[in-house]
């Protein structure tokens, strides 16, 4: 019997914890943690040490499979959703299948120009797999429509954070928490998403910290919390504002602060008049005095650090919403200070190193922009290349794109945008308008099923690479086991893909595309981006380490803005209260919230197939006891969940963690898919949907007509 | 020298000198239960645990002298005559190394022994035969790390048992699975479903 | 030897449901006294009193007040009224029969120390001493001895009867703690130490019944008057709980350092059933036996520590010559292994093994190597234990099998081989 332990880094959330896979003849059969590696110290969560088994799961895609009609020189149909992929895909060689994505992507390129294109990169793959991904994309078609999930989870946190203060990283890091002064948690259901930072949030309230949640759900932090503010939904805005606006009124807030970093308070202070807690009271139902006390606490507080999920961003104003968290922050001069900052909790195991990479359509690795001609010449030169200064489509743009005709090939790598867009039913339309779809991907998830080649690639325990987790901190990954079957690690099929379409299109990228391994990949990004010189793979060997580092003997950046904000002063935005696109009315009488629950993982590709889904099953919506009284219904009991966009069926649980009026339905399951429920209306200034408002009508249901087949 | 507020565990680390431990974690609370880190300080009536006691300046500590050798040793005899360490190897090693008899109470004397080993959840199963009661995944569950106060105590003496409350399968209790108390067992008492099946023999699923 | 009793002066003369009673009988006199001299000086007076805990660890009440007194508010003062020692009744005797008494005493200690709440624990099993404690209790938040502003003095103080739920250990103060907090049973860690981590982790004064019940002679008779009685390293009045085969079985007031020949011939009558004694156990079922060469020794904490024993809560239960003494170890063997927690391992798993060797004794079925394991055991059990209850496990048993005669070859003991 073969027995190894490989130490390597969680593939779930952003947390980012250190585990060592133990294997068995090629079998991950016990997940354990060291006790003295950060971030997690020793500790993980069900997901981390149980979940795992997904790897092992019998639907592992192992050979690159191409959809039965289509013919080598011969023109196929648009894309379509399969019957399955026994019946309408043939298994294929590499050769034959990344000659085919080759030739199509080129032949779609040449006819419809670099726009033509659209492709997600991945949340879940290696910081080096999405730099080679981005590149791929930008030298060899110049195409900057490049996009993934971290649009539909923190674009609102980014729009806003960059427009105050110009950075979108969580400022503290995860060793602070334990040791916070006072702290406020907003939108994040903590202790299910990040359930390991929570436990360091729990140690704090435990350890004498004051801790704010402000929340229309009662999470667990409820029970942790010195103070609740319980807002009626998507009035986050008017919490906000009134608490700057009594921190104002009181003249709580820190002059000394505000004189040296910040411009623009005076015009601030004054927009603020109108946003009296009584004001705020009305419309989001928060006692006035609570405000106050909650303002009090957070101004009077030597040292308060914000903590917030996709409550505050997944909205039509999200990027208001943090915006009111930057101002708060700016107010107090809580920013810049060991347990004080703004801090958006990252979901996915790498959004945050997949957005420093560049896998967004408007910067280059490192966050720098496309319009800007000296940092664009700066990589032309590194690359050798022209690069395109016009910023591409974001995520919920392409599938919009596509509908339109515009987009005519997507290239999408480890991501389900066929789970996780909003208004599915539309963006299936749209999806089925694409000449050509490439599916990258481990497993068959539901978009796979449209795709007209997939590729099957390996897991985070079959491959090496980089992760960088919602701190900043760069972490190595490391192979425990070979992949199955043919399944190559995404780096691998991508720069055998670009070798391909580099002969066809006659373009030479430097340094070409033959790197040794990712390890010389990463050793390019830190040309291209300094902050990430100093990070190492042989420092990484001992611990990860957090960024900004710029030579080998930084020992990384704990907190960030010590000197200062990267815009240089921070700039007070004045905002208005705008309630969400669609509120409850008679015929949809309810509010409907999205989100995730402790034992799933976003599109649930890789949890429904783990000992995960043995615990959490089928799909449960949260209802009020005051609601399900009124429809009436009781837990376990089966209910249709409409509205104008489409309808699902799920499990009852009567729950007061839902507020009445409110019901909360996880994404996770294909089967009730939450969003064939939510509406695609936009942010103007993030771009990003409102997974967390949306007005629906609930009946009682007698079958629930769920059919979940594992491809 | 020992940094202030030092444990004599600590202190005698750093000095380099070992001092055995059954229920001390690093990571954890020490909570002194096993007694195996018993030393004897000059002047005091009992013997302390070296895991909790802090050093002070000129006391006279004796970590390896014959009453504190039997008092760990007796107490190894007591341990290993009631609960099954077959997956405790490094138990195993401690009885050895204090030689350690634990037959001398005769082939009838108690052992604890809780029935069938608990399989009532997806993740992990329970064998409290393997069970020594060190504490650790009870503080993991409580204030240590996890909050969550799933696991608790039953009886009293030497018939206690770590027991959720009334003794409700782990999916009926407010466990969320986080597995960190399979992760500081040290017996084999807690561990993963995946594992134990295997050594059951049971087949493992098509790759 | 004319001892006046002040400790049990009003038991039987006094309806202990009566507050005039309780008032005509010189109750609250102390209290009014204490408001009198002031915080400082009842702590001080306390100190040079010397007064030494009579629940069974003579820790000096006076250092325990004053390390309170000086610490940070909120803080506690605690009546530990769960007498779980096998052969010990006094405090059962003092609450049922002069429950205010007990009230007084808390309120002194509280206005002492500067606390605010109390709480008075009692043994689940006393279910008249909660009732009448009780009883007082609430009678005296009507009449304004607790609750805001007492006697005017501007002091505030909340009392609350709580009631044990039958387990030996709770007696332990930091597990007694535990419970209060609604927690099971299980003993602290020492240090820190109750004074300064103590209920709810807050400084806390925790006193037996009887020492509370010293304070108020105390402060109304003055220290010269406390140090008359007594030897002087450990003065006052004293409650012995007389037991076994005496012709008197009962509780006595005597003053601290009574001998035993004085207690079994003079208050108890003389030794009943064979006429003969063979053996005294001092302390309870926690404490150690001793011989008729014992009879002339002082019964204070100095004193007994001559000899290898303890006084503990005040048991003495004498034994004469026709008992079977191994019965008796036994049923002491099954006492403790019942009645360990279960959490320091020498404890949890030396009362069992103590057991298993006593049964065996009791049954003539000693194997060779028993009686080695039983006193390395027993060795473990007291020096390696986190608590009282471990320590002391093995005393009893140990001291009979070495006082006693125990010959290991015929199984019997001596002293008492007459029947057995």
């Amino acid at each position: 019997m073969s027995t190894h332990i490989t130490p390597t880094t969680c593939p779930f959330c952003g947390v980012g914890c250190q585990i060592q896979l133990h294997v068995e003849n090629n079998r991950i059969m016990r997940v354990t943690a060291d006790f003295t590696m950060p971030p997690n110290y020793g500790k993980l969560c069900v997901k981390g040490r149980f979940g795992t088994d997904f790897v092992h799961h019998p639907t592992r895609l192992k050979k690159p499979l191409i959809r039965k009609d289509i013919v080598p020189g011969r023109p196929f149909g648009k894309a379509r959703r399969a019957r399955s992929l026994a019946e309408d895909y043939r298994e294929a060689s590499w050769d034959e299948a990344l000659d085919l994505v080759a030739d199509t992507l080129v032949a779609i390129y040449r006819e419809s120009g670099p726009d033509s294109l659209g492709t997600y990169c991945c949340a879940k793959a290696t910081n080096e797999d999405n730099y080679i991904f981005q590149k791929l994309f930008r030298t060899l078609f110049g195409t900057n429509n490049i996009d993934h999930c971290s649009r539909l989870c923190h674009a609102g946190s980014v729009a806003g954070l960059m427009r105050t203060i110009g950075s979108a990283a969580m400022s503290n890091s995860i060793a602070e928490m334990e040791n916070l002064d006072t702290f406020l948690v907003t939108g994040s259901n903590t202790t299910e998403n990040h359930p390991v930072i929570a436990l360091s949030l729990k140690k704090a309230v435990a350890r004498g910290a004051k801790l704010i949640v402000v929340d229309p759900r009662r999470i667990e932090l409820v029970e942790f919390a010195t103070l609740w503010l319980q807002q009626r939904p998507g009035t986050d805005v008017a919490v906000f504002q009134a608490m700057a606006n009594v921190i104002v009124s009181e003249g709580l807030y820190n002059a000394e602060y505000i004189a040296q970093h910040t411009e623009g308070f005076e015009e601030y202070a004054a927009s603020l008049a109108p946003y009296t807690p009584e004001w705020a009271e009305k419309v989001t139902g928060v006692p006035a005095a609570k405000i106050r006390q909650a303002a009090r606490m957070y101004a009077g507080a030597k040292v308060a650090a914000l903590y917030w999920g996709m409550g505050i961003s997944q909205s039509t104003h999200g990027a208001d919403n943090a915006t009111a968290l930057v101002n708060l922050a700016m107010l107090c001069g809580h920013i810049g200070k060991y347990g004080g900052g703004l801090n958006p909790l990252r979901g996915q195991n790498n959004v945050q190193g997949c957005s420093d990479m560049g896998g967004l359509p408007n910067v280059l690795p490192g966050y720098r922009f496309v319009t800007d001609a000296a940092e664009r010449s700066r990589f032309e030169a590194i690359w050798g290349v022209t690069l395109n200064p016009k910023p591409g489509l974001t995520a919920v743009e392409m599938v919009h794109a596509a509908d339109r005709g515009q987009i005519r090939a997507m290239y999408v790598m480890g991501e389900d945008p066929m789970t996780s867009e909003p208004n599915l039913n539309h963006a299936r339309h749209a999806l089925e308008k694409l000449d050509f779809l490439v599916i990258q991907d481990i497993f068959a998830n539901e978009t796979a099923l449209y795709g007209h080649v997939i590729l099957p690639a390996a897991s985070f325990a079959e491959k090496a690479g980089t992760f960088t987790n919602t701190e900043r901190r760069v972490q190595r990954v490391r192979p425990a086991l070979p992949p199955p079957g043919e399944a190559r690690p995404d780096l691998d099929i991508l720069l055998d893909l670009a070798r391909r379409l580099e002969r066809r299109l006659g373009v030479y990228v430097q340094p070409g595309w033959n790197y040794s391994g990712p390890a010389a990949v990463w050793a390019e990004v830190g040309q291209v981006a300094p902050e990430f010189r100093g990070i190492t793979y042989e420092r990484l060997e001992k611990h990860g380490i957090q960024y900004p580092c710029y030579d080998e003997n930084d020992p990384g950046t704990l907190y960030l803005f010590a000197d200062g904000v990267p815009r240089g002063k921070g700039k007070f935005w004045p905002l208005t209260f705008q309630e969400p696109v669609e509120t409850p009315d008679a015929v949809y009488p309810l509010n409907l919230s999205t989100g995730r629950v402790l034992y799933h993982w976003h599109g649930g590709t890789l949890t429904r197939r783990s000992v995960l889904n043995d615990i959490y099953p089928e799909p449960i919506v949260e209802i009020n006891p005051v609601d399900a009284a009124a429809i009436p219904v009781a837990t376990g009991d089966l209910v249709r969940i409409a509205s104008r966009r489409g309808e699902v069926v799920a499990r009852v649980e009567v729950t007061d963690r839902s507020p009445i009026g409110t019901i909360f339905l996880p994404f996770h399951f294909v089967e009730a898919a939450a969003n064939l429920l939510t509406l695609d209306a936009l942010d103007p200034a993030a771009k990003i949907p409102d997974y967390k408002n949306a007005a629906v009508a609930i009946t009682p249901a007698e079958e629930h007509g769920w059919n979940l087949v594992l491809e | 020298m020992a940094s202030p507020g030092a444990t004599i565990l600590e202190a005698a680390r750093s000095a380099g000198i070992t001092i055995p431990t059954v229920c001390y974690h690093d990571h954890l609370t020490a909570n002194a239960v096993c007694r195996i880190c018993v030393v004897e300080w000059m002047g005091s009536r009992t013997l302390v645990p070296a895991c909790v006691a802090k050093i002070q300046p000129n006391a006279r500590i004796y970590t390896d002298n014959e009453r504190v050798r039997t008092a760990r040793r007796v107490i190894l005899e007591m341990l290993a005559a009631t609960v099954d360490l077959s997956e405790a190897p490094e138990l195993q090693t401690l009885l050895a190394e204090y030689g350690a008899d634990p037959h001398r109470f005769g082939s009838d004397a108690a052992r604890r022994e809780h029935g069938p080993v608990k399989v009532d959840n997806p993740f992990y199963v329970r064998d409290y035969d393997k069970c020594i009661l060190c504490w650790r995944c009870v503080q993991v569950c409580a204030e240590d790390v996890q909050f969550t106060f799933a696991l608790g105590f039953n009886g009293r003496g030497f018939e206690t048992s770590i027991a959720t409350f009334f003794d409700r399968p782990m999916p009926e209790t407010t466990c969320v699975f986080c597995g960190n108390c399979v992760g500081v067992c040290p017996t084999g008492a807690l561990k993963g479903k995946r594992e134990y099946l295997a050594a059951q023999g049971a087949p493992i699923g098509p790759r | 030897m004319t001892y006046q009793p002040v400790l049990t002066a009003r038991l039987g003369k006094i309806d202990p449901a009566s507050l005039q009673d309780y008032e005509a009988a010189g109750g609250f006199q102390a209290l009014a006294r204490a408001v009198e001299l002031g915080p400082k000086a009842i702590v001080e007076l306390l100190r040079e009193a010397y007064l030494l805990g009579r629940g069974g660890a003579a820790f000096p009440a006076g250092i325990k007040w004053k390390a309170v007194s000086e610490a940070p508010a909120p803080k506690y003062v605690i009546a530990n009224a769960d007498e779980s020692e096998p052969g010990t009744f006094k405090d059962r005797i003092l609450m049922e029969g002069d429950p205010f008494a007990l009230v007084e005493a808390m309120l002194i200690a509280a206005f002492a120390v500067g606390a605010e709440q109390g709480y008075i624990y009692i043994r689940g099993e006393y279910p008249q001493a909660i009732a009448r404690v009780q009883h007082a209790v609430n009678t005296c938040y009507n009449a304004g001895y607790l609750g805001r502003n007492i006697l005017g003095a501007g002091f505030h103080f909340d009392l609350e009867v709580r009631k044990g739920a039958g387990a030996y250990i709770c007696g332990e103060e930091t597990a007694l703690f535990e419970s209060i907090e609604g927690k099971r049973g299980f003993p602290r860690l020492k240090p820190p130490f109750p004074t300064e981590c103590g209920l709810f982790g807050r400084p806390t004064v925790i006193n037996n019944v009887e020492t509370l019940l010293c304070v108020l002679p105390l402060v109304l008779r003055g220290l010269d008057w406390f140090k008359s009685i007594g030897p002087e390293k450990s003065p006052g009045p004293k409650l012995y709980c007389l037991s076994g085969r005496v012709h008197r079985p009962g509780l006595v007031e005597a003053p601290m350092g009574t001998t035993l020949r004085t207690l079994i011939y003079d208050y108890g009558g003389g030794v009943s059933g064979s006429g003969e004694l063979g053996g005294v156990l001092l302390g309870g079922a926690a404490g150690v036996f001793v011989t008729p060469e014992h009879l002339d020794v002082s019964l204070d904490f100095a004193g007994l520590r001559t000899i290898d024993a303890v006084l503990g809560s005040g048991v003495v239960m004498v034994f004469d010559t026709s008992v079977d003494m191994k019965a008796v170890l036994r049923r002491i063997a099954r006492f403790f292994r019942h009645e360990s927690c279960g959490k320091c391992y020498p404890c949890q798993l030396g009362t069992q093994r103590q057991h298993e060797i006593v049964e065996r004794l009791a049954a003539g079925r000693l194997r060779s190597g028993d009686l080695l394991a039983l006193r390395e055991i027993g060795q473990t059990m007291r020096d390696a234990s986190i608590c009282g209850l471990g320590q002391t496990a093995s005393g009893a048993i140990l001291s009979a099998i070495d006082r006693f005669g125990f010959d290991e070859h015929t199984g019997r003991f001596l002293r008492f081989d007459s029947n057995w």
